[in-house]
Order: structure tokens, then sequence, then C-alpha cells
């Protein structure tokens, strides 16, 4: 199963795909929302999770967010939303579009993979 | 007593600061050694005029590495023929270009005035810097398992920097400012593999540069949150990465900058910031 | 084989050509090689080809023919297509990017990188296609041409001239932070700079461009990010949108290519056409833009440039105040420096002990250094201090620190009738006339104490933000021995747009060169106009001495005639035809403020009437 890192920043993709293959997933990168959707469009079906950042150039993650709530396809994929915002009200916006979970960064790579094994199961 | 050390300075330019200060500071006149650390001076002197000028920027660049981000001002005492511009020391970490042409009471000015010790943060400032360092330590902690230890903090008189790569992002909303990180190659060398679990000779230019603004990035996000409801809450702008040394940023009018230095082992990082509320707290 | 695995790389550097090639099949990749377009489609018709990179010049055409040929090309314009060039001669990525490349990669960059990459490509490309296997990739820096073989670079240059302006921009992402940038060259579609500001592909940053007509700063997304050694500056790809403004500038360019190409020396055109980036214009957001010189470039920095308008003697001022922001004046912190008053340097300061806020005045080098003045300094402050009034700034304290001379007083947070008129074009209303009359009303009490000011003007009267007017600056104030009969003028004392005449020519002077300046001040507030002007200060001076101002009404035809007239008497050049106290100056105020207060009742009932 793959999982999409979508962040615009390089080394914050590795540091998330660390944790996504030590727990045994197929990473994979996207650098914006943008990216994601191209992505998603052709392989929707082998993603079994996006980690999604929110603030990107072009496409930012909500937008990103709430076109996959739209799309009857992709709308089951879960969404983790990995960003910097950290304040309740962005986290409930988050939820509110759609997302299945929350990980404000900094975050260390035990709370990373535990948010992934809470939505995986 | 201020202790002030002169680099291959001359009779005239040893004399001179003789003469200024006399018994008052301990003046110390030696032979150029960049290792020798600075934490103990005052002020360095050096002059032009007795090499290169290219030699004496390689020199005031070495010397503003030992200083270590500390708040040591670096002086340059012209020579009376020495037409060379002033504004490449300044690019290379010198704080103040004097001309021995200069009258000397303003010299004396000049130099007393950075002499006099460095003020204390107040507690209004403390209340948005305190956020900052902590963030800056959390960020490092869980982001790159690095433990930096607050050292000092001291409010420079301009908005320079001196490093090797600097992240940089501007706040604004409720509260308007900056906030910037600084680091030579090494640490961020260091603290960029550490985040990626990489050693450090797979770190290339890109990864430092793009670390180093995700860092500035995690380090205001992480603030922020303690701002919630209070006048210094802001937003982020996309944070802006640049290299090299002497770049002087822009920031707002009447608000004091602050400068925070972070040791990690051997070596220091500096984050600067300064916030200014858009609505004075009275209103 | 599957296609999304078979690449075709092209360079017409054999050696690099093949160390690629091994990177690349080592990444599990299957690579085919061609030295010019020929082969190109050779290996294009007989090999499944899922990738294109190429570089800019080939041996036997260059890199954007062949994609121009390709792209026409119904059979083979749908393979990616990546343009894989050295740093050190990049041609034109916004060329590529509109002939339809896909992306532009530059070496050298790393080996792990440059597979990721193409592996990326690959995976935007080919979605359904499984991951290829896991690169063994190499950890070196992937070796630049020369490693391999001589660098190409030179035989290039002869066979192509890339335009070069060498022209100086200003790059910002936040318009906080300014930096230089050079171009190097440009396209229809954007720029290449040389810059020490980075950022990443798709993020937008403002360019400013100094053209013969003016600053013009347009919005630009950067393209591409072309990295070489870390700790040199980058040359960063930005495209612009099609708009009028880029295509002004894109003409620009165009013409100082063609100048060049029709004769003009190399040299002049570019003495000609680089304008250096100009200065912040001052006091109007100065603090929050500031430009930078390139490291060893000729460019001035602006905080230090010596310019023609300030003196020596003024830098070594600043640069005093300068050295004590951030520092203990015994009992005071120097917070941030506000600006320069008349005797000295005004900084925001905080009195630890009573903890609150004040203004730090510190005196002037070259005062402080004057025994007679240390002396007629305390003298003033103490007396200063006796002007209890809410409507003057009070004074806290003095001090001595290490020679340093300062006093402590009220902070005024505000606008400065300067302000306001910068604001508001002028302030011809009952509130300019109620500033008026309270500032008479404060020197009318400053003057029984034998004081004047003798340095009224627009920046010493202050609107708090509570609404309250402050006079500040009394540092240059004097009492008057009202027993000498001959008071010795001690050089010309106040602001020459608004100093009396007596001021000018030497005479003694008394609380009527105040009443002078106020009405030159107030000639100001409430034209938008000083009274007079002129190229220097000499030329203003003798305004004052010999010169009729020109009627208020000529000036601004809203204001009233009997406002006029109660300026005009302020302002006359012989002291004894002004109004010889303020006491009739404030009667004379009050009456007119009467009618205006009259006339607006009147319009405010007669208005509703009117409608019925």
């Amino acid at each position: 199963m793959k999982v999409i890192v979508v962040d615009d920043s390089l080394v914050m993709r590795k540091i998330i795909v660390n944790v996504v293959e030590s727990l045994g997933y197929e990473g994979a990168h996207a650098t914006n929302g943008q990216n994601l959707l191209e992505i998603l469009e052709h392989c929707g079906d082998e993603v079994g999770l996006v980690l999604l950042d929110w603030n990107m150039p072009g496409i930012n993650g909500i937008e990103a967010l709430k076109t996959m709530q739209k799309n009857s396809r992709l709308r089951a994929i879960p969404v983790l939303m990995v960003s910097t915002e950290s304040e309740d009200v962005k986290v409930e916006e988050a939820l509110a579009s759609g997302a299945k979970g929350y990980l404000s960064k900094p975050f260390t790579p035990e709370e990373l993979a535990t948010k992934i094994k809470d939505i995986l199961g | 007593m201020s202790k002030i050390i002169l680099y291959d300075c001359g009779a005239e330019v040893a004399h001179m600061v003789n003469n200024l200060f006399g018994e008052k500071v301990a003046i110390q006149n030696s032979s150029f050694d960049a290792q020798r650390p600075l934490q103990e001076f005052s002020m360095v002197i050096v002059e032009t005029g007795s090499k290169k000028p290219e030699q004496l920027l390689q020199q005031i660049k070495a010397l503003r590495y030992a200083c270590n981000f500390r708040n040591i001002p670096i002086i340059v005492m012209k020579k009376k023929s020495d037409t060379y511009p002033k504004h490449p020391y300044i690019m290379a970490g010198a704080t103040e270009i004097l001309s021995l042409q200069a009258p000397p009471l303003a010299c004396r000015q000049i130099l007393q005035g950075y002499l006099i010790p460095n003020r204390q943060p107040l507690d209004q400032e403390m209340e948005y810097l305190t956020p900052f360092i902590n963030s800056a330590k959390h960020v490092l902690k869980t982001m790159a398992s690095i433990d930096a230890e607050y050292k000092e903090l001291y409010f420079p008189n301009d908005f320079r920097i001196f490093g090797d790569v600097s992240g940089i992002i501007g706040l604004s909303g409720k509260a308007e400012g900056t906030a910037v990180i600084t680091f030579y190659w090494d640490l961020a060398r260091k603290v960029i593999s550490q985040m990626m679990r990489v050693t450090e000779d797979q770190i290339n230019a890109e990864f430092i540069h793009d670390g180093v603004g995700e860092l500035i990035n995690m380090i205001s996000g992480f603030s922020k949150k303690y701002f919630i409801g209070k006048p210094y809450h802001f937003e982020l702008s996309i944070p802006t990465v640049v290299m090299g040394s002497g770049h002087q940023i822009g920031h707002p009018e009447d608000v004091s900058i602050a400068l925070v230095i972070f040791d990690v082992g051997k070596s220091s990082f500096a984050l600067q910031v300064c916030l200014k509320p858009k609505i004075k707290k009275g209103n | 084989m599957s296609e999304k695995n078979e690449i075709l790389l092209i360079n017409r550097d054999k050696g690099f050509l093949e160390a690629m090639a091994e990177f690349l099949r080592r990444a599990g990749f299957k690579v085919h090689t061609a030295l010019e377009m020929h082969e190109a489609l050779l290996a294009l018709t007989f090999h499944p080809v899922g990738l294109i990179l190429c570089d800019n010049v080939l041996e036997d055409v260059t890199g954007y023919d062949f994609l121009r040929f390709l792209k026409n090309d119904p059979l083979r314009d749908s393979v990616p297509f990546v343009f894989f060039v050295p740093i050190n001669d990049q041609g034109r990525a916004f060329k590529a990017f509109e002939l339809g490349a896909d992306d532009f990669l530059v070496y050298p960059m790393e080996v792990e990188d440059f597979v990721s990459r193409i592996k990326e490509i690959m995976a935007l490309h080919y979605p359904a296609a499984k991951e290829t296997p896991a690169a063994e990739s190499g950890k070196a820096f992937l070796p630049p041409p020369s490693d391999t073989t001589p660098p190409p670079h030179e035989r290039r240059q002869a066979k192509r001239k890339q335009p070069l302006p060498n022209l100086k921009v200003s790059l910002s992402r936040d318009e906080i932070l300014w930096m230089p940038g050079k171009i190097k060259n440009f396209s229809r579609d954007g720029i290449l700079v040389i810059t020490s500001l980075l950022g990443k592909p798709g993020v937008s940053l403002m360019v400013k461009f100094s053209l013969p007509q003016g600053v013009v700063t347009i919005k630009g997304h950067i393209k591409h990010v072309a990295f070489d050694d870390f700790r040199q500056p980058v040359g960063i790809g930005i495209t612009f949108a099609e708009d009028s403004a880029w295509h002004e500038i894109n003409d620009y360019f165009a013409s100082l290519i063609n100048s060049a190409a029709s004769g003009a020396s190399k040299k002049e055109f570019r003495e000609q056409q680089t304008p250096p980036p100009s200065p912040p214009p001052p006091g109007t957001g100065a603090g929050k833009t500031v430009f930078l010189p390139y490291e060893g470039s000729e460019g001035e920095d602006l905080l230090l440039s010596d310019s023609a308008q300030r003196t020596e003697e003024e830098t070594y001022e600043s640069r005093f105040y300068h050295s004590l922001v951030g520092k203990q004046l015994g009992g005071y912190k120097a917070v941030c420096f506000i600006g320069s008053g008349s005797m000295g340097g005004v900084f925001k300061g905080w009195d630890s002990a009573l903890e609150r806020e004040v203004a730090l005045k510190v005196i002037s080098y070259e005062l402080s250094s004057q025994e007679t003045f240390r002396e007629m300094f305390i003298k003033e402050a103490r007396l200063i201090s006796k002007l209890d009034h809410s409507n003057i700034a009070h004074i806290y304290s003095i001090g001595d620190t290490d020679g340093i001379l300062f006093f402590a007083m009220e902070l005024i947070a505000g606008e400065t009738l300067a302000d306001l008129i910068i604001k508001h074009g002028n302030l011809n209303t009952l509130k300019g006339l109620d500033y008026l009359l309270t500032v008479c009303q404060t020197l009318d009490f400053v003057r029984q104490k034998n004081i004047i000011h003798r340095d009224i003007k627009p920046e010493n009267i202050v609107i708090n933000d509570k609404g309250v007017l402050k006079i500040v600056d009394f540092g240059v104030a004097k009492k008057i021995d009202v027993n000498a009969s001959g008071d010795v003028p001690e050089g010309i004392v106040g602001s020459p747009l608004y100093i009396s005449p007596e001021s000018i020519s030497g005479h003694v002077i008394d609380h009527r060169s105040d009443i002078y300046s106020l009405g030159a001040t107030f000639y100001h507030v409430f034209t938008g106009y000083p009274p007079f002007e002129g190229n220097d200060t000499k030329a203003i001076l003798l305004h004052h001495l010999n010169s009729k101002s020109i009627p208020l009404k000529e000036r601004n035809p809203k204001v009233s005639v009997f406002l006029s007239r109660i300026i005009e008497k302020m302002m006359a050049k012989d002291p004894q035809e002004r109004y010889q106290n303020y006491k009739t100056i404030v009667q004379d105020l009050q009456s007119f403020r009467s009618m205006v207060i009259q006339a607006k009742n009147k319009k405010n009932t007669l208005l509703p009437g009117r409608g019925k």
C-alpha cells in the first residue's frame, strides 16, 4: 500500500517518508496539492493514506483536502494533516473538511508513527 | 573593568585609545589570532593600512566567527590616507569604522557608547521572547534529538545577520515583526542530517536551505499558539532563506530586536526576534 | 521491458554521458545514450523510451531545436523531455519550458537527488508503474563535466551568445527583506537571476527593476532553482504573468540587447543602464525596506553611506546614538532609537525603578563635551522640569553615564502636526483651530515663566494617542534674563522653515519670536504648504527676512479671511507689528471660532428644512 507524503519541503518529506517506510509502507512524494491530485487521479486506488501539509505554494493542503472530499472515488482515502498550523481553529477546520487526523509540527517520529497506526489500524 | 583588545594596531591607534580611556579600561595589544576566543573582551579594534584590505576583511570575518554571535563590537580604525570604502568591512562583520582624522570627542563617545553594558530584557519583552526560546529548544529536540541550551540574549543595534545561512520569516497580523534563525555551516549540516536521519556527508546545499527554512517556520509556528488571545498573536509568511553574512533585514520601527544565543555542544546558533503589537495594550 | 523504465540520455560530452548513464543503470533504469540528434532519433525509433534527458547543446543542433522537432512529431510529442544542463551554461530555461520541456535540471547535483528526481518525474508520468528498484546511489556529488572531459562551455560560448544584461534587481518574498540579484539572462517568460535569496519552485516573489522611467515592482514565480556550491549565490529562474508591466520590462531588455549589438560598447552600455538601486525615500517606511549591495560590489550600504546631504559631523552624532541601542544608561534601558532632535538623539526608554516608559534624550557628543554646556544643560533641565503643564512634555530626571549626558522625559506616543499634514494635506478644520488655541494658551503659560521655546514647528507639536496636544523639545529653550539689556544671540537656533526674521539676523529675541514661528507653523497646518520654500536653507532664510508670504487663501481657498489675517499678523516681519502677547491672539481666535460654530449650527438647522 502506498502512503503519499505531500509537503513542499524536501527535508520534511524525507523525515516523514523515513517513518512511513519504517512502518513497512511504501512512501511516495508530492510537492503540493496540484501534484497530489494528479497522482491520485492516476493511481488513487493504490493509495492507503495521504499525509498532507497545509501551507504549500499553489494548491495548498486544505484546498486539496476539500477537492478530495468532493470526489467520490477519493473521498475514502484517509488524510492525516501534518502541519505547522497548530491552533485549535485550524485543527477543527481540517477535521471538519474531512481529515482523519491532525499532527502539528514539530513532532517526534514516534508521534507520527502513532498517528499513522491510529488511522491505518 | 572593560577589556579592549587591539589586533596588529600601530602606535597611533594604541596611543589614541589610551588617551581616550586612560586607566578606565584594560587595553591589550597583540598580533592577530583567529583562534582566540573573544568572550572576555568588550571590544576588538583593528586598523587598516598595515595590510591589504582583502586580508583585513578576511580577518574581520574570522573575528566575527570567533565572537560566536556574542555582542562584541569590532571597530576598524582607518588610516588618514585610506580611501577604501566602508561597507565591505561592515558586511564582513565590523561594527563601526572610525577614521584617525575623526574628532577625538566623537570617537570617544562612540566607543564609550559601545562599552556601556548591555541592558537586560524587560518583562514585557520576555513575554514574547520566552515562547520563542522554548519553541526553538522544543523544535530541535523533537525533530533532531538535539539539546539546545539557551545561553544569553541581548539587543543589537541593527538587524544584520552574521552567519552562514539564515532562515527569515515575516510575522504579521495582530502583531508584526520578523524571526530569523542563523547558523554556521557545520551546525546547520549537523542539525539537518539528524532531522533527516542521514549522515552529514549526504547533506547537500538544497537540504540545508530547505531545512533551515523549515526550522524557522516550525519555531515561529510553535510559538504562535502561545499568543492566542494576546496582543502578540501573528500569522506566518513563507520563510526566506539567505546565505552569507552582513545582510540587513528590515523590521518594524520603534521596537527592540532581540538576539538570543543557543549553544549546541561547543557550537552556537542565533535566533533574532522582533515583534510589535499593532494595537497598543492600553487601548 | 516497459517504456516506463527506459531513459534516453543525450549529451555531447561523451565521458560525462557514460558516467551519468552508469548512475541511472545502477538505479535500475535501462539507459540509451546519444551524442547528437541523429543518434537520438534512432534510439527513439528502436526503443520504447519513457523519458528523454537532454543537454541544451548537442553536436549537431541545440537541445531546443531537438525539442521543437519532437513536439511537432505526433508519435513522439508525448515522451517527457527534461533538460539536464551544466550550471555554468544553463542556457534558457524559460525557452525550454515554453517549448514544452517537463523539467529543467542543472548539474552538478547529488547522485541520490538526481536519481530521486528522475524517479519523481517518471512517477508523475507513469503513475501506475512500480517504483524502480532501490538505487545504489553514490554519496558523492555528481562530477561536473570538467571531471570527466574538458569543460565544453568555452566551446559553446563561441558558438552562441546568451543575452546577459547584467542588470541589478532587488528581490523579496515578503517585501520586508529585499536582496540584490543580478540578471543573467531573460526570455519572453521571465528572467534568470543570480542571488543569495533562496526559494522553492512555485513560490511567488516580488522583483524590483530599475528602469529609465522609474522603479517597477512586479510579482513573479520561481520556476526553478539551480544550486551549485552551497556557499555561493544561486541561479533562480523567475517567470512573470503575461501583462503590460512585464512586457514593458521585456521590451526594454530587448532594446538593450539591440543597442549593445548595434555598436555601443559594452562598458558604456552597462554604465548607462545600471542605475543603482534607488534608496527608499526618507521617512516613508525607510526602516522597513533596505536594499543590500552584493558583497564586494560597488553598491553603497544606505545605513553607512556618507551621503551628500549629511555632513560627517551629523553621521558621527547618529553613529554615537546608534552605539547606545540596547544599553543600560544609569537607571534607564535604551529600548530603541526614535530619532534625532536639535540637541540630541531620542530613544524609547524604560525606567527600571518606576517601571514606566520614558523618552531618553541623549545629548550630542559635541555639546556634552563642552564644560559650559554641561552646566547649562543641568540648569535648563531644572528649569524645564518646573514647567508643570498638561500640554508640555515633562522632564523626569537627568543623568550622566561615563560622560554620556541624557535626560528622561515623558514619552509621547502619537502623531506630530507634521505627520498629520502629510496624512491629510492640511488641517483647515475646527480641530486645527483648537490645536492653535491650545498651543497659544500653553506658550502663554511658558512665557509667564520667562521661557521661550525657540523651535516651534509642526514636528514639535504632538497629538498623543489620547488626543491631548503636547509641546515637546524645549531643548533649545532659553530663559530670558529680564534684567539684562542686551542678550547676545548664540548663533541661529530654530528650523529654517519656521524661523523668525530677528533670529536669523541675530537680534535679541523674546516670546514674539515664538509667535512668528507659531504663525509659520500654522500657515503650514492650514494651507498644507510652509510659508516659504527654496532650494536651500539660505534661500528660505532670505525669504523670511525679505519676502511677503503668499496669502493663505491663494494656497488654500478654503481658509477664512479672518484666520488668514490672524496668521499674517503673527508673521509680521517686525516684532512690533505682530501680536504682542498670546492673550490677544487667543481672543481673536476665539471670536473667529464662535463665528465658525454659529455658521455651522445655522447650516445644520437649515439643512433639514431644505428638502421639505
